[in-house]
């Protein structure tokens, strides 16, 4: 047994006892961050070393430091966090993480012992189990916008109540429009003011300007990445590619963000072309599937281009008006609204990448992205690019079944023009 | 033909242009049609809408931001030619200022849209005139009810009338109504609607669903009308109602009742099992003091046939499984004289028969001896030659106390169906689960499995013992775990291993459903799964404390029904207060 696995297995057995996982699953995050800094694995890429590391602190700081963070959804405008120099503790990273110890099942467990439905999604149970049983540290408050499905407002509000912390939730209204924008807008200047009076902090408008800067400058470079990637025969990993999100969603507008995109884009540029085949992934990645580990991590006949989610939006903000540029953001965003946008936009986004396949994955309870695997596959096969619709469970390994993942992916690659 | 489906929906406008609309609450036979369209994975109600609107030609539909399932049947409703008019209004989860004012630009949007398709102008005073003001009253109540009408609350996603109509069918009153299809709108425009938008603001400040990011949830609507019971009603896939559910059901003192139905085939002889254990229960709350005796029973004979019980010698308690028949044959000392277990076989009232006439065989009795039978389990109502059904849940209660009168908690496992009761010292149902939506966890699932490796049921437990090397079984899907089985076979694992992996994932599935109801010592296991050895053991582990078993596992149920047979010896308590 390695450290690693043997670490994991005392972090499990302290589980069911409140509060006992927490300093394991914290000290967990900072010990991998420790890693990454001093001693990383100089056999990948060192923008890939880069990203291993920033990944790791993103995720140790709030746990280190529960009382200037808040839980936050994928979608919920950390911009302004990072003006009040709070930190996102962001939840499906959380659950991820807590699979990262084999935990999850005990907190998926405990939330549906509490009476919630089964068919949840699993990160969003995990997320709950884990707050419930302690394991997660408690934050200053919960922030977590509407969009992309309905766990989103209802987990938070949940999870504040039997927390007995705050929630400052933004209903994004679903169809795009100036009316909308002015609804979410007045939202964002109420979470302004609650997040002042929480934390007892000043806002300063100057502070988010420089936020949203910085974010258009590593949006800039991530349009970059996705130019070069077209050409290129470039590693992944299908954690990193998750742990990816914190640099592209909460973690945006921070320095370390778009430095790593910085090292991307040159490491990228450096890569051979492409020779293998490129694979393209829809929603979220069941890192642990040991078929899918030993065909994508760091492997360059199957090339992992990425996953949708990590270049859904790259347009700058405007910066005259800071809060308003955030409202249209979330809702202009082409994850809300008809699902016509989203699959034109996937189009698009596969004439740029032009990748020999897709995965599209079903995640165990994710209505939204289910509901329209049929459309998306229809309309990937009728451009004339593969699509295999996969279901299972990226949070709850005991949803994942591995000899059906096996045969459908290995049949699919072989299939691959 | 235009169809909606949320409360929310301002359908009164659609009034404005004298079109004809309805709501649409499907029972369909299979999503057949639906399936290519939408993942089965989502909400069973959004997809039996779909299906129905295919079905009956439904060609416009009007829809709320309701959640992800519905915003998905929305996409493929607009990209299907066959509809012909697909609307979609804005449902704010907030009711601030903001929140109300952008709802009244929805709804006016809405109308501007409908002016644009509809061939009708609108007509405003037909609109105000068709706004409901009024409470509809209620339909007349039984002049003679057997107690007190039930005081009954319903909460959760949609409930369809049908089974609405099937809960008024007992002696209860719905005191409340916050679900998807409460049809009471005269409840909505309390005050004055003069203008679209105090339409549109009355009809966002209706009572909340459960949708809504409402701080107080649905508690506070609910217990203002001082239910005497809550049943929480739930769509498949739809999982809204947990949040709310979870936090209701640590806190609310009436007790709760959460049925979920599929909207297309009705499980309605579980759903019958479960609600009336509920009314019993109920029903025993009210007279906490004097709990030995159940009121709420089905009662079939004549008022001169209870008068006769006095002279009451054998009774009979039988109980009516989906995979076999018990039946134990009880005197008045409480002796049990005979039992008898068969196979219920395809027609159930002719093997609740047969075991009957077994045990009166082994007893050397004839029916005609016996002066009281009270029937029980799934095929309850079938044993017509029973004087009263109860449902197996307080009849598992009763027999397990009375075989131990320290036992608190009793699992029982059967091959439908698992369940697990809280009872009280007297007796008294504190609170119970089931599961019976899926074969895992039950005795179904272990003969499925036993069928994969070539092994018959028995075996099971004894080779579990000789399990070495661990084994999981992580899949809770029966279909899952079958795959599961054959790839581990394939990989030549040892059999016994295999075995004992599959009880444990009975077992931890168990052990999920006894932590709903919240374990307490003692804890008798039942059923016929309680003869597996390798459920024991991994179950007793799992739940850490020894589980008490009974000589007999399969009888519990039909002694508790035995005793309650004999309980009706006495004259009969009057049922109301
Ligand atoms: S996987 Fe789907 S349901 Fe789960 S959190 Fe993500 S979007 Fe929501
Ligand atoms: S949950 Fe609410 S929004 Fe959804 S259909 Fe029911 S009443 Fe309408
Ligand atoms: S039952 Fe639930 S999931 Fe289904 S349409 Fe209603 S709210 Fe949506």
């Amino acid at each position: 047994m390695t450290i690693q696995a043997l670490y994991c297995k005392m972090t499990k057995a302290r589980f069911s006892e409140f509060g006992k996982a927490q300093k394991w699953i914290r000290r967990g995050a900072s010990l991998q961050h420790f890693r990454w800094k001093y001693f990383p694995d100089r056999s990948i890429p060192s923008s890939l070393q880069a990203l291993n590391r920033v990944v790791f602190q993103y995720l140790a700081e709030p746990l280190c430091h529960p009382a200037r963070s808040a839980y936050v959804n994928l979608f919920a405008p950390c911009e302004i966090l990072h003006a009040f120099d709070l930190y996102p503790m962001f939840v499906e990273s959380l659950a991820t993480f807590l699979n990262g110890f084999s935990c999850e099942d005990l907190a998926v467990d405990q939330s549906e012992s509490s009476g919630l439905s089964e068919t949840l999604c699993s990160f969003h149970k995990t997320f709950i189990g884990g707050a419930e049983r302690g394991a997660l540290p408690k934050p200053l408050f919960a922030m977590a916008s509407s969009v992309l499905c309905d766990a989103n407002t209802k987990t938070f509000l949940h999870v504040a109540k039997r927390l007995g912390i705050p929630a400052l939730l933004i209903d994004v209204p679903y169809t795009p429009s100036p009316e909308a924008v002015r609804y979410v807008s007045d939202q964002l200047q109420d979470v302004v003011k609650q997040v002042e009076d929480i934390s007892g902090k000043p806002f300063r408008i100057d502070r988010l300007r420089e936020v949203l800067a910085l974010e258009n400058e590593t949006k800039r470079l991530m349009a970059e990445c996705l130019e070069a990637l077209a050409l290129k025969a470039f590693p992944n990993h299908l954690t990193l590619e998750m742990g990816r999100l914190m640099l592209t969603h909460t973690g945006i507008g921070r320095p370390e963000s778009s430095q790593c995109f910085q090292a991307l884009v040159r490491d990228i540029r450096n890569a051979p072309p492409r020779s293998g085949k490129a694979i393209f992934w829809i929603q979220v990645i069941p890192f642990f599937d040991p078929t899918l580990r030993a065909r994508f991590n760091y492997a360059s006949d199957y090339q992992l281009l990425g996953m949708d989610i990590n270049f859904d939006d790259l347009e700058p903000l405007p910066l005259d008006d800071p809060l308003f540029s955030l409202a249209k953001k979330i809702v202009n965003h082409v994850f809300n609204g008809p699902f016509n946008r989203r699959i034109d936009w996937i189009l698009g986004l596969m004439d740029r990448l032009k990748p020999d396949g897709v995965v599209y994955f079903c995640q165990w309870g994710c209505k939204q992205s289910s509901g329209g695997a049929a459309m998306m596959a229809d309309a990937l096969k009728t451009k004339g690019i593969p699509c295999l619709v996969l279901d299972g469970d990226a949070a709850d390994r005991r949803n994942m079944p591995q000899g059906q993942t096996k045969t459908r992916v290995e049949a699919f690659l072989e299939m691959l023009p | 033909m235009i169809g909606y489906l949320c409360k929310y929906t301002p359908v009164e406008i659609l009034h404005g242009f004298s079109e004809t609309f309805e709501r649409i609450e499907p029972i369909t036979q299979s999503v057949c049609c639906a399936d290519g369209m939408l993942h089965p994975n989502l909400c069973s109600y959004a997809r039996a809408v779909l299906e129905t609107c295919l079905e009956k030609k439904i060609t416009g539909l009007v829809l709320t931001n309701c959640c992800d399932s519905v915003r998905r049947l929305y996409d493929v409703a607009l990209n299907d030619p066959r509809f012909t008019w697909v609307e979609f209004i804005d449902l704010p989860r907030k009711h601030d200022a903001s929140a109300v004012a952008y709802f009244e630009g929805e709804v006016h949007r809405f109308l501007e849209r409908a002016r644009r398709f509809f061939p009708r102008s609108f007509n405003e005073e037909r609109f105000f005139r068709s706004i409901p003001r009024l409470r509809p009253s209620n339909p007349e109540p039984d002049p003679n009810p057997p107690f007190p009408p039930v005081r009954l609350a319903l909460t959760g996603a949609r409930i369809h009338p049908d089974l609405k109509a099937w809960f008024m069918s007992y002696p209860v009153s719905i005191v409340a109504d916050t679900t998807c299809t409460n049809p009471d709108r005269g409840d909505i425009f309390q005050g004055e609607i003069s203008s679209l938008k105090t339409y549109a603001r009355a009809l966002l400040n209706q009572t909340p669903c459960m949708r809504m990011n409402r701080a107080g949830g649905l508690a506070e609507p609910l217990l203002r009308s001082r239910p005497e019971g809550i049943v929480y009603q739930t769509v498949k896939f739809c999982d809204f109602y947990g949040y709310d559910y979870a936090l209701l059901r640590g806190e609310l003192e009436p007790p709760l009742l959460k049925i979920e139905t599929d909207y297309t085939t009705g499980s309605v002889g579980q759903l019958k099992t479960r609600f009336e254990a509920f009314l019993e229960s109920i029903l025993a709350r009210r007279e906490p003091k004097k709990p030995s005796s159940i009121p709420f029973g089905l009662l079939k004979g004549e008022p001169e046939m209870r008068n006769d019980l006095q002279k009451l010698r054998v009774v009979a308690g039988i109980d009516v499984g989906s995979t076999s028949v018990n039946v134990v044959l009880m005197d008045e000392n409480h002796r049990i004289l005979a039992t008898s277990i068969v196979k219920t076989g395809p027609k159930s009232g002719l093997g609740a028969r047969n075991a009957l006439d077994e045990a009166l065989a082994t007893a050397r009795l004839s029916l005609s001896d016996i002066r009281y039978i009270v029937s029980t389990g799934y095929g309850r109502a079938v044993a017509s030659f029973s004087h009263e059904a109860v449902t197996e849940i307080t009849c598992h209660a009763r027999g397990a106390l009375w075989l131990d009168r320290n036992v608190r908690t009793v699992i029982d496992i059967g091959g439908q169906d698992s369940k697990v009761m809280r009872i009280d010292s007297n007796g008294e149902l504190k609170d119970f689960v089931m599961n019976d939506k899926c074969a895992a966890g039950t005795g179904k699932f272990l003969e499925m499995m036993a069928r994969t490796l070539e092994l018959e049921i028995e075996d099971l437990g004894p080779a579990s013992l000789r399990a070495k090397e661990k084994v999981m079984i992580s899949s809770m899907c029966t279909v899952f775990a079958e795959s599961e089985v054959i790839s581990l076979i394939a990989q030549n694992k040892e059999t016994p291993d295999i075995i004992k992996g599959l009880c444990d994932s009975v077992a931890t599935r168990t052990a999920a459903l006894v932590s709903r109801v919240g374990k307490e010592e003692r804890v008798m296991m039942t059923g016929g799964v309680a003869k597996n050895v390798g459920v024991v053991n991994s179950l007793s582990e799992r739940l850490q404390t020894d589980l008490v078993l009974p000589p007999e596992p399969q009888i519990v149920g039909a002694i508790g029904a035995a005793l309650i047979a004999l309980e009706r010896g006495h004259p009969p308590r009057p049922l109301s207060e």
